[in-house]
């Protein structure tokens, strides 16, 4: 799926909140709540983040939020839709597709599609889902959500059992759960019109939804339309959609015009007369625009922005209003994802180190995430105590993250920790002076005489994370942790932290810290534990957990998803978790429907509407 | 002067070239290839490669600089894959907008700064010099970034009078229309600058206002003001040409903070923005750009100062 690393872009949900925060002034929408048909609604692009691909099948280059889910999705619906209110779940009302039927033990699904029509006027048929699905076998290198053994490689077959059906035959039995909400949300159908490989060529003509060895050819035609910026309003193919919305203008700064598909056969028609997307270059240039009032009509509130919310608030809000008017509504928008900063079992030095689980936890219990989300993200965070997000509150959390989790800061703790393992304050650091692999000693391959000097790497430009590894580094020292905190940029960050696999004896990194990872809709740790993943940085090779990981890929049930759940909240495999800042979101108060925000980043504006 | 010119483009080209080595180098050099920061850290390894082979990562620092510079003499300067454009496009998109805001306001700071510099000559050591020295002094300490913010609170929050962002159009035509929204960042660039040409400006007329030529000109009954505007002036501003000359780099390569601040998408910003991912193309694009307008800068001021001032002779 879409997944991705990055510092605080916006993607979850908005819980909401009908209600606004206490003595904000703004509760209800100003004028009225009866909603009019037309106007104007403008939505704030997060400062330089503006869409700039329109293929859905997009690649690694050109994967981003703003261009698939902000964008793509309001005029290419996915096959099946996730988010429905604040929950990551599929949405049956918004999907092109009735739920998937799973037979056979779950290795065969059926879909059978709903009457949606093209604005071209054609039916949406199961060829058009061929159709993708042919282009993602054959240029499966070139999809942005590939990971190998997963989609396209578990489906074994695909064949268009009738106009409005479509049946694959799977390599093994799947959790119908993560099939649907991981592998099948990835398939966006796409219009016969596309099927060609020249301007001048006939719809179909490519012949890639017919025959996937044909795809390349179509593959490159579509994927140079979408590299001309400057044609996207105009080119005849982008104006063929299946969702709500068209593209009237747009610019390579990022400006974007959307008016509603007539022909939308969804569910919700557009009540707007225009959706707006605006960009900007910073975060103060867009609170200063929205502080202004008159241009933006829904965007989020930079944390710096916001006045500190106190500790003893139930609501996730600010306190006070953040701004000058009372033209706004607010409403927190969560991001789901896993903050966690991830530990290198594979570093020469302290790898054997890390992979001591009262270690992890030692290291676990000197972050004070309370006062991060107090001081750092000034209130405005949820501590992450496994690897789930806790808020929203969802089916995915199990009962080991609630509360304050197993490891809530304590330094007495970490301390006693190590010092039942072996390890001896010598001049405010700890150091091994019981070598071993016995319960009270160091560890394996932990040497006699290593002292804690770690090294974390971490992803500078963000003052709150500045402060977090600070804070951490201060309160490390006092269990005789020495943390050296090293700022890099983001991109040197990530490139360092890689998985070293065969390469250990050179693998320098030993913690890093460059934000979270956002999931599929459904929050399987695939990508982070099993060995070999891209993402398990940290060379993770635990058989327990990785028989718990394909555990939830294969079996739907939640108790197993939860022991999965439970097993990394318990054991640090590789990383420990950080607090999970959220956004603050302000939309004007004559407008409705638009909270909650869609949990996994997309936006639909065609539930939006002012009021009278 | 026509061989003296020829010489200076000859050695401007390879000033240009070396610029351009010298960047790609350290570009190169730079911890954390592209590749992940294109791709993102959920790349396959496979995805990496092919990215590296695909762009020519994978050859000689040497071999890739003249694959570039091959491209470049065939007009063709990259392709962004983070922005999804030609940066040929990207720079012929921002550059306009950027010359526009820099121009603007060098223009207002300079008509600002002549006449106050002429005052504060003629006018020196009394309070209206100390106060707008102080003025002067305090602008051009004040980081641009609070400037700017200043003024939007005050002119655009408190006094609702401005837009707090600059115009957002495209087209040159109604950037320039949109008056309203140009008044704060060009007024924040112009205070920034008013007082470097203010204070050239003073320190040279004072020095041309006790040459003998202007006690001739007094001698002969000729009125101060024609004094100082057609004899001292005329002398007083070839430092200013210097200065301004010297400001052409900074009019192609934008202002950063100002741009960010008012969400004007010029050169500074997106300099700034591809910086963050490695994009190579873009930033050696406006590197380039920007190398151009440097030298080519100083050539003209060279140039103009020769034209000022006949004394000057280039052989």
């Amino acid at each position: 799926m879409f997944n991705g690393r990055r510092w605080l872009v916006p993607v979850a949900t908005l819980t909401v909140l009908g209600s606004l925060v206490a003595g904000c002034g703004s509760s209800n929408n100003a004028g009225g709540t009866t909603p009019q048909q037309g106007g104007t609604a403008t939505w704030a692009e997060l400062s330089g983040a503006s869409p700039n691909w329109i293929f859905p099948f997009v690649d690694s280059a050109h994967n981003s939020v703003n261009s698939v889910t902000q964008f793509e999705n309001l005029m290419y619906r996915p096959l099946y839709w996730f988010g429905n209110g604040n929950q990551p779940t599929i949405n049956d009302s918004l999907s092109l597709a009735a739920e998937p039927i799973y037979q056979n033990n779950n290795t065969t699904v059926v879909m059978n599609l709903k009457p949606y029509v093209w604005s071209n006027g054609e039916k949406m048929t199961a060829q058009d889902v061929q159709f993708w699905m042919n282009m993602m076998f054959a240029e499966k290198a070139n999809w942005a959500g590939y990971v190998p053994t997963e989609f396209p490689d578990n489906v074994k077959t695909v064949t268009v059992t009738s106009p409005t059906q479509i049946t694959m035959t799977l390599d093994n039995t799947y959790s119908n759960t993560w099939f649907t909400g991981n592998e099948l949300a990835q398939i966006t159908p796409m219009p016969l019109a596309w099927d060609k490989t020249s301007d001048s060529a006939a719809p179909g003509s490519g012949g890639c939804s017919t025959d996937q060895n044909k795809c390349d050819a179509v593959y490159q035609y579509l994927y140079n339309k979408s590299k001309n910026l400057s044609t996207y309003q105009s080119e005849p193919l982008w104006q063929i959609v299946d969702g709500p919305w068209k593209l009237k203008t747009f610019d390579s700064d990022g400006n974007v015009t959307m008016v509603p598909n007539p022909t939308y056969s969804g569910p919700v028609k557009p009540k707007l007369a225009e959706f707006k997307e605006l960009p900007f270059t910073s975060d103060t240039a867009e609170f200063n625009v929205l502080r202004g009032g008159n241009t933006i009509n829904v965007g989020d509130i930079p944390i710096t922005d916001l006045p500190q919310r106190s500790v003893t608030s139930s609501s996730p809000l600010p306190d006070h209003n953040p701004m000058p008017s009372t033209n706004y509504t607010y409403a927190p928008n969560y991001v789901w994802g896993w903050s966690y900063a991830p530990i290198n079992y594979a570093n020469p030095t302290y790898g054997p180190a890390l992979k001591q689980l009262y270690f992890r936890q030692a290291l676990q219990l000197t972050i004070d995430q309370k006062t991060d989300d107090q001081v750092a993200w000034r209130g405005y965070a949820v501590p992450m105590t496994g690897p789930i997000p806790t808020a929203p509150p969802n089916q995915f959390a199990s009962q080991a993250e609630q509360g304050d989790g197993p490891y809530a800061f304590n330094i007495g703790r970490a301390k006693n920790l190590l010092t039942s393992h072996g390890w001896t304050m010598q001049n405010g650091t700890m150091t091994c002076t019981s070598a071993g692999s016995a319960p009270n000693q160091c560890g394996d391959g932990v040497p006699a005489g290593q002292a804690l000097h770690l090294t974390l790497e971490y992803a500078n430009g963000v003052k709150s994370v500045d402060q977090i590894v600070q804070q951490w580094k201060s309160d490390a020292s006092q269990a005789g942790i020495d943390i050296t905190i090293n700022a890099q940029p983001f991109n040197t960050v990530i490139s360092d932290t890689t998985s070293c696999g065969q390469k250990a004896s050179t693998c320098g990194w030993q913690m890093a810290l460059f934000g979270y990872e956002t999931y599929g809709a459904v929050p399987t740790g695939d990508p982070f534990f099993l060995p070999g993943s891209a993402i398990n940085y940290g060379s993770v090779n635990d058989p327990h957990l990785t028989d718990l990981t394909n555990k939830t890929l294969h079996d739907g049930s939640m108790t197993t998803f939860h022991q999965y759940v439970d097993y990394v909240a318990q054991q640090l495999p590789g990383a420990l978790n950080t607090p999970d800042s959220y956004f603050v979101y302000a939309y004007s108060r004559n407008m409705g429907g638009v909270a909650p925000f869609n949990p996994l980043g997309v936006i639909t504006p065609e539930n939006w509407y002012f009021t009278k | 002067m026509a061989a003296y010119l020829v010489r200076r483009v000859l050695q401007s080209i390879l000033v240009i070239l070396l610029v351009s080595l010298v960047t790609f180098t350290l570009l190169h050099l730079l911890p954390g290839g592209p590749a992940r920061a294109i791709l993102g850290p959920r790349a396959t390894s496979q995805q990496l490669q092919q990215f590296i082979v695909q762009n020519h990562y994978d050859k000689p620092l040497i071999l890739q600089f003249g694959l570039w510079f091959n491209d470049l003499l065939h007009g063709n300067l990259g392709y962004s894959y983070h922005l999804n454009e030609n940066v040929a496009s990207l720079i012929a998109d921002r550059l306009p907008k950027t010359i526009v805001l820099m121009l603007l306001s060098i223009v207002v700071a300079l008509l600002i700064a002549i006449p106050l510099g002429v005052y504060q000559a003629r006018k020196r050591n009394t309070v209206g010099d100390y106060v707008l020295t102080g003025f002067s002094f305090l602008f051009y300490a004040m980081p641009s970034f609070l400037l700017g913010l200043l003024l939007i609170i005050l002119f655009s929050f408190v006094l609702p009078w401005f837009s707090p962002e600059a115009p957002q159009s495209d087209s040159l035509g109604a950037i320039l229309a949109d008056g309203n929204a140009l008044v704060l960042p060009v007024a924040t660039l112009a205070l920034i600058t008013i007082a470097a040409f203010s204070r050239y400006t003073r320190s040279s007329v004072m020095e041309n206002l006790t040459q003998d030529y202007v006690r001739t000109a007094a001698a002969n009954g000729a009125k101060d003001s024609r004094i100082v505007v057609k004899h001292v002036l005329r002398n007083a501003l070839i430092p200013v040409v210097t200065l301004l000359g010297l400001s052409l780099p900074a009019l192609f390569a934008g202002a950063l903070i100002v741009e960010s601040v008012f969400n004007y998408p010029g050169m500074g910003f997106l300099f700034w923005q591809e910086a963050i991912v490695r994009d190579y193309p873009v930033l050696l694009g406006v590197t380039l750009v920007v190398a151009i307008a440097t030298v080519v800068g100083s050539l003209l001021a060279d140039i103009a100062y020769a034209v000022l001032d006949p004394r000057v002779k280039y052989a």
